[in-house]
């Protein structure tokens, strides 16, 4: 029957030499010293995490400090009022004529009065052609000119709803002209990039424009030539 | 046709808009039409000659087309003019204050001639 003993201090030097005395047994023990160190090691380990964990159990009971917080909310305040100033300040660039808010209303200007003249155009037309199918045996061609008329009230409404269009933008425009005054053009933080025409033909007038020549006016620059 | 011969004033700020329903009317086959730009400019006509229809636009300046009907059913020789409401304004709201008001009948942009027609035929045959 096989049971333990312990082994006493002398009697465990005397065994190890005795072990020790030849190569065979030095590489025993070799073997056993790295096998202790490596679970030594993972037990260290272990040992670490734990001592981790406990650590972060501690901090999440930890009431957050009033104060940090407070910090924390005041910078992302500044944070997004610099961007706000930013993205307002650049809605008015330096060059007045440019102002997006303007140029946008002045289009919708422009859109309205030439619907305008094109609808009156159409109507005086559908007229004449209402006025010379009069005298002819034809109903057709008056109930035609007729629908035509009647299409037309389409200027009516879209000219309306532009209209709200226009009066918003120019809202908008007031309002942020005035957040420009309160914090005066000192403080107003330069304009962010836009992300505006970089082409080199971005002068140019980029379509229809009230500052477009007209045909006689390009034929005298023609002549003047 | 009776009606032919009633005197029709064409109240609208939009010029196209009141030469669409001058040419409507003349379709239908009136041929005294008249037309102001606003309420102001319509009362100002109103009294100074006989007018047997109002057809108006409510969104003007600097007089709306209700408060012109309502200056209208105000005033002791015009009350009982027939008034038509042509608008874009198309809210029950709206339409209710304009029952309110007194206008005879109530038509929504856009429309056609045979729904303006119908109108017209309606707020006569209530007159007569």
């Amino acid at each position: 029957m096989i049971t333990s003993l312990d082994l006493s201090d002398t009697e465990y030097t005397a065994l190890e030499e005795m072990i020790a005395s030849d190569a065979r047994g030095r590489a025993f023990l070799r073997r056993r010293d790295a096998a202790a160190r490596s679970v030594a090691l993972t037990e260290f380990q272990a040992l670490v995490q734990d001592l981790k964990r406990a650590a972060r159990g501690r901090n999440a009971r930890k009431p957050p400090d009033p104060a940090r917080i407070l910090w924390q909310e005041l910078c992302d305040m500044r944070h997004c009022i610099e961007q706000t100033q930013s993205e307002i300040a650049a809605l008015r660039p330096n060059h007045s004529g440019n102002n997006s808010i303007i140029c946008a209303a002045t289009e919708l200007d422009a859109i309205v009065s030439s619907i305008e003249r094109a609808t009156n155009e159409i109507l005086h037309q559908a007229e004449r052609i209402s006025a010379a199918a009069a005298a002819l045996p034809v109903p057709d061609i008056t109930d035609a000119a007729l629908q035509i008329i009647m299409a037309c009230s389409f200027q009516d409404l879209t000219g309306q709803r532009m209209g709200k269009v226009v009066n918003t933008l120019r809202y908008l425009e007031r309002r942020v002209n005035a957040m420009i005054e309160i914090w005066g053009p000192s403080n107003a933080p330069p304009a962010a990039d836009t992300g505006g025409d970089t082409r080199p033909d971005a002068h140019l007038l980029n379509g229809p424009s009230d500052q477009a020549l007209c045909q006689d006016d390009v034929d005298a620059l023609f002549a003047d030539a | 046709m009776g009606k032919i011969n009633i005197p029709v004033l064409v109240v609208d700020d939009y010029t196209t808009m009141r030469r669409i329903i001058r040419n409507l009317l003349e379709q239908i086959g009136f041929h005294d039409i008249d037309d102001a730009e606003d309420g102001t400019a319509a009362l100002v006509k109103l009294r100074s000659r006989s007018f047997g229809l109002v057809i108006s636009d409510w969104n003007m300046a600097p007089m709306s087309g209700l408060e012109l009907l309502k200056a209208v059913r105000a005033d002791a020789n015009l009350k009982g003019l027939p008034f038509i409401m042509v608008t874009a304004e198309g809210k029950p709201e709206n339409v209710l204050a304009a029952k309110q008001a007194g206008v005879n009948q109530y038509i929504s942009k856009p429309f056609t001639v045979d729904i303006l027609s119908k109108k017209i035929d309606t707020v006569l045959g209530v007159r007569a």
